[in-house]
């Protein structure tokens, strides 16, 4: 009884005395590393995750598992990157090792997230809405319904990458022919972007931020998009439409002079100062317009 | 003056929209044809709209007059039936008690609603008549508590005023067939 009961305490010793050791070896390495770049540490020293900024200032994450037996055997590393490296490792090997390996996987990707970067913010891709940084695909609104699915080459982003068209047939048809036709023109040193706009022989849409100001631009009052040319209405003769709904889900867009002379034709108008506070006529959200001081 | 041009603004969009785009049962005989519409024709428009199918006005076809004032959308349009109705919330005169006809805070009146809306709230209105915001005290009455004497009645007004002989030829006939009677109850 005795003798077992000073066996287990000798395990949990020693197992203490290893997990101490263990502790003290995995912050020293993390020590090495800099804390700094640390962003999460599970309680048992098991799972950490490493903030990493690349040469053009892009967070990466990773996100290193160790194994009981570290570091005899090495620990396995997940990132959001659209292929992991081959992890060199040795007895010797340490965390700052694991880092600077993932440092030179993230210089060889440069170019890959140059390309993506580049047509997220000057085309209209509608798919995925958050890329994460591991996707090489891009859906690109061409207009007209017509859309193109770009799969970019990761060792080789600016080469002519794979694609495939959505749309109405007779569009998608002649976009193809097009395609085919141009594809021998394409060539690396224009960015992709470029090499789209050639290839597809249009200039293609830039993202939707820019669409929203040209769609839904008629008052919800008047119907028109621009107020009448006319000597009564001061600066606002001719403009167009000022005024937008707050509420995202209904955004509608008024002239502040008319979203102003219905508010003055109703009596639940309140106002304070300048202010009008009423309702917005499509969808009851508080709205709040200042009374201008064009004449009446 | 600003708000003329800006009523004309909104009422040619409007006539385009009834014309291509017309609420369930309406129609405009006035306004189809000539694609151009004159400004002085804006004030009033003629409608009709069907009775509601499986209704007590089922079949007949109704006269809708409707004046846009000055200040619409600022104010709501004013609408009457130029045809007599037995209905609940339809007075002799045509008047029609319908709170989107009335500004709030009485009414809910909204520059979000225009012709084609307030046509489609009439049709409804028919379907579905209001006896507890009667116009008419003996209709709604007879709605509430004589649904057969309602009944019968408004099929037999419908008969006699909505429906232009037993073969309705063109809709301009219906009109001149239906205005006389219309005038002549109006003076009673």
């Amino acid at each position: 009884m005795n003798i077992s009961l000073e066996c287990t305490e000798k395990v949990r010793c020693r197992e203490v005395d290893l997990s101490s050791s263990f502790c003290r070896s995995v912050y020293s390495e993390i020590e090495e590393v800099g804390w700094e770049h640390l962003v999460k540490l599970d309680h048992d020293l098991m799972i950490l995750s490493f903030r990493i900024l690349d040469k053009k200032g892009r967070a990466h994450i990773m996100e290193i598992e160790l194994e009981k037996a570290y570091p005899r055997c090495p620990p396995s590393i997940s990132a959001d990157v659209p292929y992991t490296f081959n992890l060199e490792w040795s007895v010797n090997s340490r965390l700052k090792h694991v880092v600077q390996q993932f440092q030179e996987h993230l210089e060889k990707l440069q170019e890959f997230w140059c390309t993506l970067d580049n047509i997220d913010k000057s085309l209209w891709v509608v798919y995925p809405k958050e890329p994460s940084r591991a996707t090489s695909c891009r859906e690109i609104n061409l207009g007209n319904d017509c859309f193109i699915m770009l799969s970019i080459n990761v060792n080789d982003p600016r080469s002519l990458p794979e694609c495939r068209f959505m749309g109405s047939d007779p569009i998608v048809n002649s976009l193809r022919k097009k395609w085919t036709r141009n594809s021998k023109r394409w060539v690396k040193d224009k960015s992709l972007v470029e090499n789209l706009d050639s290839a597809l022989e249009t200039s293609l849409p830039g993202p939707p931020d820019v669409h929203k100001n040209e769609q839904q631009v008629e008052c919800g009052i008047c119907y028109a998009q621009f107020l009448p040319i006319d000597e009564e209405l001061g600066a606002k003769s001719g403009s167009g439409t000022d005024y937008t709904c707050e509420n995202t889900s209904c955004s509608r867009a008024f002239h502040s002079v008319c979203l102003r002379d219905w508010l003055r034709s109703i009596t639940t108008t309140r106002q304070s100062f300048n202010v009008l506070f009423g309702n917005c006529p499509y969808c009851s959200d508080p709205v709040a317009v200042k009374i201008s001081d064009t004449r009446k | 003056m600003a708000q003329a041009a800006r009523l004309i603004l909104r009422m040619q969009k409007e006539l385009k929209l009834l014309l291509t785009d017309p609420p369930p049962g309406a129609s405009f005989p006035q306004l189809s044809g000539d694609s151009d519409i004159c400004s002085s024709s804006l004030s009033s428009i003629d409608a009709q709209i069907e009775g509601p199918e499986e209704t007590v006005y089922a079949k007949g076809i109704f006269k809708i007059k409707i004046h846009i004032p000055e200040r619409y959308p600022f104010q709501p349009p004013s609408v009457t039936f130029a045809t007599p109705i037995y209905h609940p919330n339809i007075d002799t005169g045509g008047r029609i008690c319908l709170d989107i006809l009335n500004l709030p805070p009485k009414g809910a009146w909204q520059p979000s609603l225009n012709i084609s809306t307030v046509l489609t709230s009439i049709g409804l209105l028919l379907s579905e008549p209001n006896p507890d915001d009667g116009l008419m005290c003996e209709a709604s009455k007879e709605y509430k508590y004589d649904r057969q004497a309602f009944d019968q009645k408004a099929r037999s007004m419908t008969e006699k005023y909505a429906k232009a002989g037993a073969s309705g030829n063109s809709s301009n006939q219906i009109i001149q067939t239906n205005t006389n009677p219309s005038m002549v109850l109006a003076l009673n």
